[in-house]
């Protein structure tokens, strides 16, 4: 376990912090220090089930801390991971669709319209969803839930009357098709029709304690994460149904196909970044934490693009004098783009390029500037200029979070050639899928690079490692695995080694 | 008969026409000629042909010297090589190629260079499947009826069935019809299988006395000449000893980084650590001529006998995922729902007494009189300190059980002999490396028992060879993919192999080597465009 503190983890700001707390815990018999090795070595699930394993509601400001920001780095680790299924669940639907034919999935056009949906097309979705029920013999729950996903594609394309005299007939009398229901509403916005009473019978009606579908735990989410309810959603995230599909269809006696929930993914950080600024919330209150709570407060609004918040969030940990060096000179950076993200005047990209300057010889905060310009889309020219002079300094242990970061910079431009170099030389090679070694982040990142280049057994080899500790990965691998046997040509060989 | 229709509308879109270059041309793309790379194997090859090698270190070799029909290239598209264009009939059971008329052969010492025709694809075709051939290259082509030669540069190959991705298969590499001595058959003793002629980008010089294969520029490759001179496999028996040959600039390149040599040289801005392959296991295979092997619970007791994380732990420092069935994690057709055996000794022996073995008074189960004692045979050209440390350690954990194990370290071509050829072992040691297909017919179905056949250990199975077969006729792809998930769940079940883990395989070389790209399966596909640079040379 160990192992993992020695590589570049220590360069983090996140490893800073937890060892921050660990030295701190003499004072504290609080907070749990396997919790916080689980997240120096990026187990933030591991950790994160063995601080909300008690049944008290957490008090200690360490752990306040501790938990608001293992919230947050898996929340940014999940909505990373909706990203790349976004990108590859819909490609091998897309495959699938295309076939003909007594072998072809029914079912495949039913997903592909929640897909279509999930990412606001309103129309497409239309055709899609009807596609679907025009097929005989259909599993009459699943008509239901294409139903009332054609009612919510309807109501987002302008046809309201259309949506609600579908919603009208709909026989929500099992728990998975309310639920789907109830989720329409709330994505319809149609308080009127108490989306949340309606979920909360359907997750009654399965049981709390119960594995539910994937389904009825989406639309759940997505419920309580628009009523801030984050608790109640944490209750019912279980490994099992994260990794379950929505249905299974068979087709003839040899050949089965899987289909998962798209949106799960997307849901679970919503509700994880709720659950980390109710922490860093509380732990704000406490004096010796402050400005390190508000620090990954700032950091958490501005990754998931509430810019006002994080503004006043990073000024108050800079408030005062109280914020380590480590992260007073993050917070500094954060300050200087977030005021560039808003005022796009020259006078702040020159404050960019005066951090890259002050920053010299400390690859650690290059990282974070190139990091924050790259996430905040900003014109750091000058910095990506001496940024890139830095990681030519060395590929040793200390800069491969700047490799990393120029990497994913390289890959947001599109410039996948450039990013590939860039974030093979941050990863840790001699533990090269371990997320034990290498940010989780980073190697989503490289794992759907590999998938645009078309090394699929690249990107899955990464998938196989993080899929043991985030079940979300399961419907990732699923699809690669899926595109991958549709796209790849060989002879078919295999040798001794 | 629809689903054919299916697969021709979509296999002549992809067919026609496809003109593209399958490497750069090298001569005259402006980066420097010549210098040499000395490059770092495991062992060396018995045989470098395309037909008779079964290994990584020839094929390595061949994909230097030789060229198939077609290629293909990093984005899986499928390319000219020897074969500038083809068609498929609208039924998809005729593939006519049109060869390029300017290729030769590499020319003999004193001889001219020999041209290229269709004959020699249709000798290739021929000699590859004759029943007589030392071959495990067969029941991947069973599926053409026929090669016809059409004229002097058109051969046409008749198919017994359509078949998925079936262009793809023509990439197997073309001989000469001058070449073997045997025009009828190919054996091992045949000359041409250490010294043979190809039209690829270099041409086989010698091999040396120590084993080293000397390769060099074919100066009128039909792609252009390529940029280094000279291309020379220098085999190394442990691998301990191929780093420092890297470090101290002996070799510019190994094909297998030592994992344990990995964080030095990621350290080190001299070399460039690449990763390239992840379809690759280790294994212990089982020999089920044997009878104390024959009964799956013995086989399934070694598995649980043995604490694959902790071996994993202590000698590879965790640089590998230990895995459940016969693919590798990075494959398509791997099952995850399939999880590894855990480590549970009490079940091993509970399976061995199941077996009908009990405790002899030494402590070794007994059956019939028969004692639990086998042999384990390790090719030493695998040997490094980790692969000792692994089968010592499956000894001991065996002995636990009450299972004896003798172990045997063997030069790389005995083993290769006692094993693929005598089957004069009890349990192997070694590892599979698969190309993106995951195909494992000729490693498990009963049809590929024999002498050099892949199915050393004789396993046997008609519900397995149903499925393989069943998967091979498949013409729609998840349905193929569920069959191999099906095969993974009942291979991990019946442990024909004790499936070990996947490694982390990175080449490593030296930065004066430049735009080095390495196919993960063949590795030297784009060498030609390799080079280096004048001042380094």
């Amino acid at each position: 376990m160990n192992r993992g503190l020695t590589t570049t983890r220590r360069w983090s700001v996140m490893a800073i912090f937890v060892s921050l707390l660990l030295q701190l815990q003499v004072a504290s018999a609080e907070v749990d220090p396997k919790a916080a090795q689980l997240i120096m070595i990026n187990r933030y699930q591991s950790a994160i089930k063995l601080l909300t394993s008690g049944m008290a509601p957490v008090e200690d400001e360490q752990t306040q801390l501790l938990m608001g920001t293992v919230f947050y780095k898996d929340a940014m680790l999940h909505r990373e991971l909706a990203a790349a299924s976004a990108e590859v669940v819909p490609r091998y639907w897309q495959k699938l669709a295309a076939e003909t034919g007594a072998q072809r999935s029914r079912y495949v056009d039913l997903f592909s319209g929640l897909a279509l949906l999930e990412t606001g097309q309103a129309k497409p979705a239309i055709a899609t969803l009807k596609k679907f029920l025009s097929n005989k013999n259909l599993s009459g729950k699943y008509q239901e839930v294409a139903r009332v996903n054609l009612g919510l594609a309807y109501h987002l394309a302008g046809h309201t009357t259309q949506a609600r005299k579908l919603w009208q007939r709909i026989d929500s009398a099992d728990p998975e098709v309310r639920a789907v229901l109830a989720g329409a509403y709330q994505r319809a916005g149609l308080v009127e029709f108490k989306p949340m009473e309606l979920i909360q019978t359907a997750v009654l009606a399965v049981g709390k304690d119960a594995v539910m579908s994937p389904l009825v735990l989406e639309n759940a989410l997505l419920i309580y994460g628009a009523a801030n309810a984050y608790d109640k959603g944490l209750e019912l995230i279980r490994d099992e149904t994260v990794s379950a599909p929505v249905y299974v269809e068979q087709i003839g006696g040899d050949k089965t196909l899987n289909f998962y929930s798209i949106a799960l993914p997307n849901r679970i950080a919503r509700i994880y970044y709720l659950a980390s600024l109710h922490y860093l919330q509380a732990a704000q209150q406490s004096n010796a934490f402050r400005n390190v709570a508000q620090y990954y407060l700032a950091a958490a609004y501005l990754n998931f693009e509430e810019h006002d918040k994080a503004v006043a969030a990073v000024a108050s940990a800079r408030s005062g004098g109280a914020l380590a060096t480590a992260f007073d000179n993050r917070a500094e950076i954060m300050e200087v783009a977030l005021k560039q993200s808003i005022d796009k005047s020259s006078l702040h990209t020159k404050l960019i390029s005066e951090l890259a300057h002050k920053f010299n010889g400390k690859p650690e905060l290059m990282a974070e500037l190139v990091t924050i310009c790259t996430d905040l889309k900003l014109d750091c020219t000058q910095a990506m200029v001496a940024a890139k002079a830095e990681a030519e300094r060395s590929q040793s242990e200390r800069y491969r979070l700047l490799h990393s970061a120029l990497g994913f910079y390289y890959l947001r431009q599109g410039k996948n050639a450039m990013a590939l170099s860039y974030l093979e030389t941050g990863r840790d090679k001699s533990m090269k899928n371990k997320m034990e070694s290498n940010d989780p982040l980073m190697l989503v990142r490289l794992a759907q690079l590999y998938l645009d280049e078309k090394s699929f057994s690249e990107n899955l080899e990464i998938y196989f490692e993080l899929g043991k500790e985030y079940p979300a990965v399961r419907q990732i691998q699923e699809a690669v695995q899926g595109v991958y046997a549709m796209e790849f040509k060989s002879a078919g060989d295999v040798k001794i080694f | 008969m629809r689903l054919i229709k299916i697969t021709i509308l979509f296999l002549i879109p992809v067919c026609m026409g496809l003109i593209t270059s399958a490497h750069a041309t090298s001569s005259n793309d402006g980066r420097p000629v010549g210098g040499m790379l000395n490059y770092g194997e495991y062992g060396r090859p018995a045989t470098i042909d395309p037909i008779t090698s079964n290994d990584m270190i020839a094929l390595r070799i061949s994909e230097l010297l030789f060229n198939g029909l077609v290629g293909i290239n990093a984005k899986q598209e499928i390319v000219p090589e020897l074969a500038q264009k083809w068609d498929v009939s609208p039924d998809g059971s005729v593939y006519t190629f049109y060869l390029r008329p300017d290729v030769k052969w590499h020319p003999r010492p004193g001889e001219e260079a020999k041209p290229f025709t269709a004959n020699d694809v249709v000798f290739t075709y021929n000699i590859m499947m004759h029943p007589k051939t030392v071959t495990s290259l067969k029941v991947r082509y069973e599926f053409i009826q026929e090669a016809k030669k059409i004229d002097e540069h058109t051969v046409q190959f008749i198919l017994k069935r359509p078949i998925l991705n079936a262009l793809a298969k023509f990439t197997f590499k073309i001989i000469p019809e001058f070449g073997p001595q045997n025009s009828l058959y190919l054996r091992r003793d045949d000359p041409f299988v250490r010294n043979p002629v190809g039209t690829g980008p270099y041409r086989l010089v010698e091999t040396t006395a120590n084993g080293e294969v000397v390769m060099e520029a074919n100066q009128s490759y039909f792609m252009g000449r390529p940029h280094i001179d000279k291309f020379v496999a220098k085999p190394f028996a442990d691998q301990n000893i191929m780093n420092q040959a890297l470090m101290f600039n002996s070799i510019d390149m190994t094909v297998l980084v030592n994992p344990r040599d990995i964080p030095e040289l990621q350290g080190d801005k001299r070399y460039v650590l690449q990763p390239y392959n992840a379809l690759s296991y280790a294994f212990f295979g089982y020999n089920t001529r044997n009878p104390l092997l024959v009964d799956k619970r013995v086989r399934k007791a070694f598995t649980l006998a043995i604490n694959r994380e902790e071996m994993l732990d202590s000698f590879f420092n965790s640089r590998g995922t230990v895995i459940s069935g016969p693919f590798a994690p990075g494959s398509w057709a791997y099952n995850l729902d399939v999880r590894p055996d855990p480590y549970d000794t009490d079940r091993a022996r509970a399976l061995l007494q199941e077996a009908g073995f009990s405790q002899g008074d030494d402590g070794i189960m007994v059956k019939d009189g028969k004692r639990l004692s086998l042999s384990l045979k390790v090719p030493i050209a695998k040997e490094s300190e980790a692969t000792k440390r692994v089968v010592l350690a499956f000894k001991n954990y065996l002995k636990k059980v009450g299972a004896e194990v003798n172990v045997e370290f063997m030069e790389w071509q005995a083993w290769k002999e006692a094993v693929f050829q005598n089957h004069e072992f009890d349990i192997m040691f070694a590892s599979w490396v698969f190309d993106d297909s995951a195909d494992i017919s000729s490693l498990f179905h009963s049809a590929e028992i024999g002498p050099w056949k892949n199915n050393f250990g004789a396993y046997s199975n008609p519900e397995i060879d149903g499925l393989i077969a069943e998967a091979k006729l498949s013409l729609d792809h998840e349905k193929k993919r569920t069959i191999y998930r099906k095969l993974h769940a009942m291979l991990s079940e019946e442990s024909p192999y004790t499936f070990l883990w996947t490694l982390t395989n990175y080449a490593g070389y030296n930065k004066k080597i430049r735009h080095v790209n390495i196919h993960p399966y063949k590795f030297f596909t784009f060498a030609d465009s390799w080079y280096i640079p004048e001042g380094k040379q």
